[in-house]
């Protein structure tokens, strides 16, 4: 008989005592954030990071991503892989806006055959989708792009 | 019952391990190296600091996003998996799989070969090999990505723990309990979920020796012998909440000098959609060891609760037989199911991205396959000729279209699908690390990638063999 009620004890107690146990813990838990450390990705850009993180999500990605991790390499003076971020906009993704910027950039490094390539193709692209303003304003920098040819 | 050594058992284990080894090594060779998890890009760097290890490991701020979850156990082992990438890296081996996880995978089949055949020697060893067929081809285990080791340290325990409380239970050896502690041990501190099982095996022994004390004479076995499991499993939980809540924090303290940040642990907002998620998350790892199918979720729910079903006309079979078992088997089946169902719904509530595909079929629900393969090779030890029988063929049917959907389909659904960015980035990624002069400037990478690029340009190749 005794030894059965210890097993009824025992055997209560480990039912009982387990949610018990947790809800203590949970009680006796410290409130609040402590201070942060600092991270050890001391070169770490956060811009950079959302924006190459969000600009990669095919189907989700949106162009303004693309281009804000492009122009922010731009920024950083690393005009290579800046680049590549406006043709991933530009060539893959097919965004019209990312086709003008590729275009900008493209000017600003005195490449103007290119640039003339892909205001084209905005412009093109802009017609179709009946963006009037757009192609207006892609006619106004092709015309500029004309005056630069032939200042040079 | 009696147990002794076997040479038989312990050869047939060996075998059957190492076919299993095999297959695993083999996926992994077929995988091209692996993928490097957008987390791991993360870790890296700091498990190749230049501070002592002790510093390095009890650091959760930046091992683990400074989610203070009292695993720093885990932690060692994925330093030791990050010396040996970048030695394999040094080498111009590109492998971002886990060793230790690998290895963990071998001690784990081994020790569900081993005990499977010395402690249920009625279940035939071609379904023992079956049971660790399937649990190599789950891609549950079979993932070994670089990233963390925490479940698979935690499936060891509970392998450990279920083995050794089994043989406590039958022959309590000083041996067989020291084994239970160890295990229990390894669980808490190796992973929270490794801490919630230890808790869910206390009470699961509560829920029976209560159950064998109300029973009378009509008890299958003395509810004292659970004791020690119900005592020892308590004793355990408590020293993991004690190492949660202050030592981990103290040891944290005095080597980098901060608080650890409970809110991890703390803030959860529960909902009701938590509940069903849970379920399904339950029933759907189940079904997907025999469906295969990671696309649609409800397709490996229904094919988990038709087994969980057959199961259950299995165990009212044998208590209409008038086997005494089979209300303690029930029971504990019972438990098991219970304890996983709330231990998913806890999950989906704090991170609510397990349910995403890429997540649902992956390590997370390791434990709970554990313990349905421990309680499925205990039914099968007493169970009636037609369940052993249905219960084999249906393993090698399963391992059938487990092997078809590994290399033929594309079934593996890594973590890091669920960052495009880090999937579309990993063939830049190993072409640069293949080639010192590949200018990866022309291609778009995140930049994360850039900056452990840049990280193994600056440290690891100038060592390059």
């Amino acid at each position: 008989m005794k030894a059965r009620s210890v097993d009824i004890c025992i055997g209560l107690a480990a039912v009982i005592g387990i949610p018990v146990l947790l809800l203590i813990q949970q009680a006796l838990m410290p409130k609040g954030k402590p201070p942060v450390p600092r991270h050890l990705e001391r070169n770490l850009n956060y811009r950079l990071l959302a924006a190459t993180e969000a600009g990669l999500e095919y189907g989700l990605g949106k162009a303004q991503h693309t281009a804000y991790a492009a122009a922010t390499y731009f920024a950083l003076k690393r005009p290579r892989r800046a680049e590549s971020w406006f043709r991933l906009g530009a060539a893959e993704f097919r965004y019209p806006s990312l086709m003008h910027f590729y275009g900008d950039f493209l000017v600003w490094h005195g490449r103007y055959k290119e640039a003339r390539r892909w205001y084209l193709l905005a412009l093109a692209r802009g017609r179709s989708a009946r963006q009037t303003r757009f192609a207006a304003f892609v006619e106004k920098k092709l015309r500029r792009l004309d005056a630069l040819e032939k200042k040079k | 019952m009696k147990f002794t050594f076997k040479r038989t058992n312990f050869g047939a284990a060996c075998l059957g391990s190492f076919l299993c080894m095999v297959i695993l090594f083999l996926i992994t060779l077929y995988r091209d190296g692996g993928e490097l998890h957008q987390e791991s890009c993360f870790f890296f760097m700091n498990y190749l600091d230049t501070r002592p290890l002790p510093a390095i490991v009890m650091d959760p701020c930046r091992n683990d996003w400074g989610m203070y979850q009292a695993r720093e156990l885990s932690y060692f082992f994925d330093f030791l998996d990050t010396k040996f990438v970048v030695f394999l890296l040094q080498r111009r081996i590109i492998w971002f799989h886990s060793v230790c996880s690998l290895i963990l995978c071998g001690m784990m089949i081994f020790c569900q070969q081993y005990f499977s055949r010395r402690f249920f020697p009625k279940v035939p060893g071609i379904m023992v090999t079956a049971f660790s067929l399937l649990f190599v081809l789950s891609p549950q285990v079979n993932a070994l990505t670089y990233f963390r080791c925490a479940k698979y340290l935690t499936g060891l325990g509970l392998w450990g723990a279920l083995f050794a409380g089994y043989a406590a239970f039958r022959r309590g050896t000083v041996r067989s309990k020291c084994c239970f502690l160890a295990s229990l041990l390894l669980m808490v501190l190796s992973d929270r979920q490794g801490f919630f099982f230890a808790a869910a095996v206390c009470g699961t022994a509560g829920v029976l020796m209560l159950c064998f004390c109300f029973c009378g004479d009509h008890a299958p076995v003395l509810p004292r012998r659970l004791r020690f499991i119900a005592v020892g499993s308590f004793a355990v939980v408590l020293a993991g909440v004690l190492n949660d809540l202050y030592l981990t924090p103290a040891v944290i303290k005095a080597l980098n000098g901060y608080a650890p940040d409970f809110s991890y642990q703390r803030d959860i907002v529960f909902e009701p959609k938590n509940i069903s998620d849970g379920i399904l998350f339950f029933f759907g790892n189940a079904g997907n060891l025999f469906s295969a199918d990671t696309r649609r979720l409800m397709t490996t729910a229904f094919t988990g609760m038709f087994l969980a079903a057959g199961l259950a006309l299995e165990l009212f079979a044998e208590h209409r037989k008038g086997k005494r078992r089979a209300v303690p088997l029930a029971l504990l089946w019972f438990c098991a199911a219970g304890a996983s169902i709330v231990c998913a719904v806890g999950m989906a509530a704090r991170h609510p991205a397990v349910m995403k595909p890429e997540v649902l079929y992956g390590t997370y629900a390791m434990p709970m396959t554990i313990f349905c393969f421990f309680l499925l090779t205990l039914t099968a030890a007493g169970g009636t000729k037609w369940f052993g029988r249905i219960l084999t063929g249906l393993f090698f049917v399963a391992v059938a279209v487990r092997l078809d959907a590994e290399f033929n389909g594309s079934p593996f659904r890594s973590d890091s699908e669920l960052f495009p960015g880090y999937q579309s980035g990993q063939n830049v990624l190993k072409k640069a690390l293949r080639d010192p002069k590949f200018d990866d400037e022309k291609y778009c990478i995140p930049h994360r990638m850039e900056l452990f690029l840049e990280f193994y340009r600056k440290n690891l190749l100038k060592n390059r063999k």
